[in-house]
């Protein structure tokens, strides 16, 4: 990944690409469909985690904020002024990229478990103020997006498949947006930055402005999974928009996948939500509960054995195979 | 190690002693609480925050900061509304954070 792109890369990640577009139209049943959407979803917000989290190793757990404000924007923009979410995803984008500047100002000046308690604690006071405000956002009853039958323009439609294909379009935005990232100086910027930030301030890195920027770029990506999130299930209240757990599920995905790596988030989804979605269905009705054990069973021996996580075990392997081959030959 | 100290039982030693008494914790909740698996989860982040506020370390500075959160939201309860005191407590924490970046329990950083 490091040099220029290689072809045998290319054509993996074209075959990857095409198996992802056809998956829809070989699986039929709404339930798997809505498992993919789930567990692109998932990957997504995972990806737009691990540019911060990942590469500059700022472990925030307030990335739920720029879902809500997205979801939010987004709404009020659709069922106040009839705006098309469309329009409204890039609005409620900028309107997170935005908030991430006062938000970064005062968490970035902390450190360790402080600056993780100040994101925590950023989340959990804006979904206390959209519950506050009831004649501009409804209050912590939400509210329902009016339902138009297929529209493609306001991002409605009945197949769940269409949404499939929006949110795939969504990840390899986040993905692409991390590979240009991962190969340019920014990149190797955040990693000296996550190394030791008093370090790479020293060598001349602008490790607050470095973060800043990396916060916005997050921010935005976060917002526009928010805006998706609400038009899929169409609902939106201040709980399910600035929920925790999607702050620790965007965490979490990309420790299990792997950390600062392009992969990681996609992988690690694939490996939790996938398990967890078919456990329930499997089990769920005589094992209550029987997802969320294997999910902590998961975490905690990929947490044990593989701190490096899934993605830390695969290049292991690669390198045993490199080093071995030339032995063979 | 060097110094004849064992890292993993000091640890384990710590855990425990934290484990039972959170244990003691919940059982003495229990006449003005429901019991449910997820009961806890609402302790989880208040511990978090107010050991933060009080400076990671600080047992002191917890006391004090969890009197303060305890206070600040029946506060924002009776003023600000039944269903968002908590929103007293996290601006109570990021303004301190905001001039004390370690917390009301002082100067040493970690």
């Amino acid at each position: 990944m490091m040099q220029d792109i290689n072809p045998r890369h290319a054509i993996a990640i074209a075959v990857g690409v095409a198996v992802l577009i056809a998956l829809p139209m070989v699986v039929k049943s709404s339930f798997a469909v809505d498992i993919f959407v789930r567990i692109l979803l998932f990957a997504f917000i995972g990806t737009a985690w691990n540019l911060m989290g990942g590469y500059a190793k700022q472990l925030s757990l307030g990335h739920a904020a720029y879902f809500g404000l997205g979801a939010y924007t987004s709404t009020i923009l659709q069922i106040n002024y009839d705006v098309s979410p469309w329009i409204g995803m890039v609005a409620g984008g900028v309107v997170a990229a935005l908030a991430s500047l006062p938000i970064g100002w005062l968490c970035f000046r902390l450190r360790g478990p402080y600056f993780t308690i100040a994101t925590i604690a950023t989340a959990q006071a804006l979904m206390l103020i959209f519950l506050k405000f009831r004649d501009f956002a409804w209050g912590a009853e939400g509210t329902t997006i009016p339902n138009l039958g297929t529209a493609p323009l306001m991002m409605q439609f009945e197949n769940k498949s269409s949404y499939y294909y929006v949110v795939l379009g969504l990840l390899l935005l986040s993905l692409l947006v991390t590979w240009l990232i991962e190969r340019s100086w920014i990149g190797y910027y955040l990693v000296a930055i996550g190394e030791d930030e008093d370090a790479a301030g020293a060598i001349g890195v602008n490790a607050p402005k470095m973060k800043r920027d990396i916060y916005m770029i997050s921010a935005f990506l976060t917002a526009l999974a928010g805006t998706f999130y609400t038009q899929y299930i169409y609902f939106i209240d201040p709980a399910t928009a600035f929920s925790f757990n999607i702050s620790i599920e965007a965490a979490l995905v990309s420790i299990v996948g792997g950390i600062g790596t392009l992969w990681g988030p996609l992988i690690g989804t694939v490996l939790l939500e996938t398990t967890s979605a078919l456990l329930q269905s499997w089990l769920g009705n005589s094992i209550g509960g029987v997802q969320l054990t294997v999910y902590s069973l998961i975490l905690m021996a990929v947490i044990l054995w593989r701190p490096t996580g899934l993605m830390g075990m695969i290049n292991e392997v690669r390198q045993r195979f490199a080093a071995r081959k030339p032995a063979q030959a | 190690m060097l110094m004849g100290i064992n890292p993993n039982r000091v640890f384990c030693v710590a855990l425990g002693i934290a484990l039972a008494l959170a244990g003691a914790a919940g059982s003495l909740l229990m006449p003005f609480y429901s019991a449910y698996p997820f009961v806890g989860q609402v302790f989880v982040l208040m511990a978090f925050v107010a050991v933060v506020l009080g400076t990671l370390g600080n047992v002191i500075g917890a006391l004090v900061a969890s009197l303060m959160m305890g206070i600040a939201e029946s506060l924002g309860v009776q003023y600000v509304g039944a269903d968002s005191g908590l929103i007293v407590v996290f601006a109570m924490l990021l303004l301190t954070l905001a001039f004390k970046p370690t917390g009301l329990g002082g100067g040493r950083a970690r």
